[in-house]
């Protein structure tokens, strides 16, 4: 009886242990995030010294011009880059995904690879590339890198869902009279829209938190938010500094937060039982 | 003369090439009757769903050409045959209503909406849904599902309607049920029906005939009770019901029937499709059902055995009884048959083979 009992607790204590970790864990991870939102409402001028609660940081920001115009452009970019990768993305899944042909493989390889490649090499090859063909940097050459590297990104949700889709579904279609574009328009872009939308809010996330490869390729006067949060930073942490990193913090969360939305709303309606 | 709804001529199917091949189908020859319920009934990976996905254009036959009421079907795609498929698990479009997917394929063919609109509202009708039409299909039953996939298949008026196991992801009881009205449904639409199954009842309840078939091939082709009492061949015996296989020798025939005989006792056996090929004193072999054979007195059958085993199955009794080394029959009887005390293993028994009911397989 009593080692019945014994064994059990001996083997809940490591998950115990593991909990406590994991809870440290967090705790190290989100704790520099709650400082940073904490002090983005801080009144006093020196960022580290709490005062009293005030959104006069948030104000001073928005109104000043380099931010806003830095806000702008980082839209600029995310928007342009989100529709024309995911367009991209899509059309390769599409593509990739047809009855077996020869090098789908390596396609699918070259598709997800930039992903593994470190993002600096990236971002020098794209330097290098723009500049052998004497390609102005600016805002422009900033969306062409983003929307380059953003595909693989779009590409991962939409060749999931994709995977996953009943194949039988688009010979019913056949089945019933649709011919190739209407089997496309009716049954699997609706299928495949959630897809879709994940890729997007995804490429949207990485190319607004883009910092490196924007770094790179950006002109004069193309300064995303990323960029001129680090050109402030030189400065000294600032609570305006905090105020944008706020902000900038905020818009991927919302991002995410509506990607898992959707994902988890979609799985619930397109299983049919 | 009236045409086939569809005919099947020396139809091969390979899948695959080379060292992978698989041959699917082989030299098969059928032909469909206009309003039949016609059924394909075989073991799995016999290529039931492979003939049809011929016929509606999903595959096409390496050998072979397939009609559809006299009209040839190669170089049709599927979106341009007349022909309807309810698929194995439905395959209902998930982001659709129930309305939607029934109409689906009227406004693929270009059907007014108003027209679309009056069929959709028949069609549920006829399934009696008529209060779901706004529902997703993940909101219904498996068995609600199934109607809705026959009225999306139904509501195009297609010529030939084709139907791959649409009953083997429900309950037994639904199952039964709806064979009911699968059957009725047909009589109604007057559409002629070609149904997959592997399950032996359903394919007897429903069909007017069956192509039994095995390994890519159709063994035998009949109606119901043709099949089930004059199998062809030992496969056909064997897969459709119980049956014992007796070898026996042909020592003469009688009027249309062959006397033969296994062992020490003497059968008067019906000729299968081949008796004109059959000489006296040639091995044959037998074919005769549990239910046919009768247990008498000890000396007042043809033979006498003992009881092996006695098996109770509530209307029926089950008996095995040996009547000499190599022979072991099995006999099924309806306990309203039985006397008081139903023989018990050990008993010795008499055992008889009616005249007529045993019957000359062709192999
Ligand atoms: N796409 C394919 N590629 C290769 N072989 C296949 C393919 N489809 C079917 N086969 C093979 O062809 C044979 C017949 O398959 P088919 O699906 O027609 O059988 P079935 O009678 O419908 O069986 P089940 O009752 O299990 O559905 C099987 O041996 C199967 O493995
Ligand atoms: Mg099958």
């Amino acid at each position: 009886m009593a080692k019945s009992m014994n064994t059990p607790k001996k083997t809940r204590n490591p998950i115990n242990w593991l909990k406590a970790w994991s809870h440290l864990f967090f705790l190290y991870l989100y704790a520099p995030i709650a400082v940073l939102i904490i002090y983005s409402f801080n009144d006093n001028r020196i960022a580290q010294v709490w005062t009293e609660f005030s959104t006069k940081w948030y104000v001073k920001a928005f109104t000043n011009e380099d931010i806003q115009r830095a806000i702008v452009n980082s839209l600029k970019v995310a928007f342009v880059a989100t529709i024309v990768s995911t367009l991209f993305a899509t059309m390769a899944a599409l593509v990739l995904f047809r009855p077996k042909f020869r090098g789908q493989v390596i396609s699918n390889a070259i598709i997800s690879l930039p992903l593994l490649v470190p993002e600096i090499a990236t971002a020098v090859a794209t330097l290098s590339f723009f500049a052998a063909i004497k390609f102005p940097l600016g805002l422009t050459s900033i969306i062409i890198a983003h929307i380059v590297f953003c595909i693989p990104f779009a590409f991962m949700p939409i060749r999931a869902r994709l995977a996953g889709m009943d194949q039988t579904l688009q010979e019913a279609g056949k089945d019933l009279y649709a011919n190739e574009w209407q089997v496309f328009y009716y049954v699997t872009l609706p299928m495949l829209k959630p897809g879709i939308i994940a890729g997007a809010i995804l490429a949207f996330i990485i190319s607004v938190d883009d910092f490196i490869i924007s770094l790179m390729v950006a002109g004069a006067g193309a300064t995303t938010l990323p960029l001129y949060i680090y050109s402030m930073i030189r400065l000294g942490v600032s609570p305006e500094i905090n105020a944008v990193s706020t902000v900038l913090f905020c818009i991927s969360v919302s991002a995410i937060a509506a990607y898992w939305l959707i994902s988890r709303q979609t799985e619930d309606k397109t299983h049919v039982h | 003369m009236t045409t086939n709804a569809i005919a099947v001529n020396g139809v091969d199917k390979v899948y695959g090439s080379g060292a992978n091949a698989v041959t699917a189908l082989q030299n098969i020859h059928l032909e469909i009757k206009d309003q039949e319920f016609f059924t394909l009934l075989g073991p799995s990976g016999c290529g039931k769903t492979t003939l049809l996905r011929l016929i509606a254009g999903f595959e096409q036959p390496n050998q072979g050409e397939i009609l559809l009421f006299g009209e040839h079907l190669e170089g049709l795609e599927p979106n341009q045959r007349p022909v309807n498929t309810v698929f194995q698990n439905y395959s209902l479009f998930p982001h659709m209503t129930i309305s939607e997917n029934i109409g689906f394929g009227l406004k693929m063919q270009g059907v007014d909406s108003a027209q679309i609109n009056t069929t959709v509202g028949e069609m549920l009708e006829l399934v009696k849904m008529q209060e779901y039409g706004s529902r997703k299909p993940n909101q219904l039953s498996g068995g609600q599902q199934q109607r809705i996939a026959l009225a999306r298949a139904l509501a195009p008026k297609p010529k030939v309607l084709l139907l791959d196991e649409p009953f083997s992801a429900l309950d037994l009881k639904l199952r039964q049920a709806m064979r009911h009205e699968l059957k009725q449904l047909q009589k109604e639409t007057g559409i002629t029906f070609v149904f997959v199954t592997h399950d032996q009842e359903e394919a007897m309840s429903m069909s007017d005939r069956i192509a039994v078939m095995s390994q890519g091939k159709v063994q035998q082709l009949d109606a119901p009770e043709t099949i089930y009492e004059m199998p062809e061949n030992r496969f056909v015996a064997n897969f459709i019901g119980d049956v014992n296989l007796i070898e026996a020798t042909l020592t003469r025939r009688h009027n249309e029937n062959l006397i033969c005989a296994a062992g020490a006792m003497e059968i008067i056996a019906k000729p299968g499709r081949s008796h004109s090929t059959l000489v006296d004193g040639q091995n044959i072999q037998l074919a005769v059902r549990p239910e046919k054979l009768q247990i008498t007195e000890i000396g007042e059958g043809a033979i006498d055995a003992i009881v092996l085993d006695s098996m109770y199955i509530g209307t029926d009794r089950f008996f095995t009884a040996q009547c000499s080394n190599d022979l072991v029959l099995e006999v099924r009887m309806q306990n309203s048959h039985l006397q008081e005390r139903p023989p018990a293993s050990g008993d010795r028994v008499g055992l008889s083979i009616p005249p007529g009911s045993a019957v000359v397989l062709n192999d």
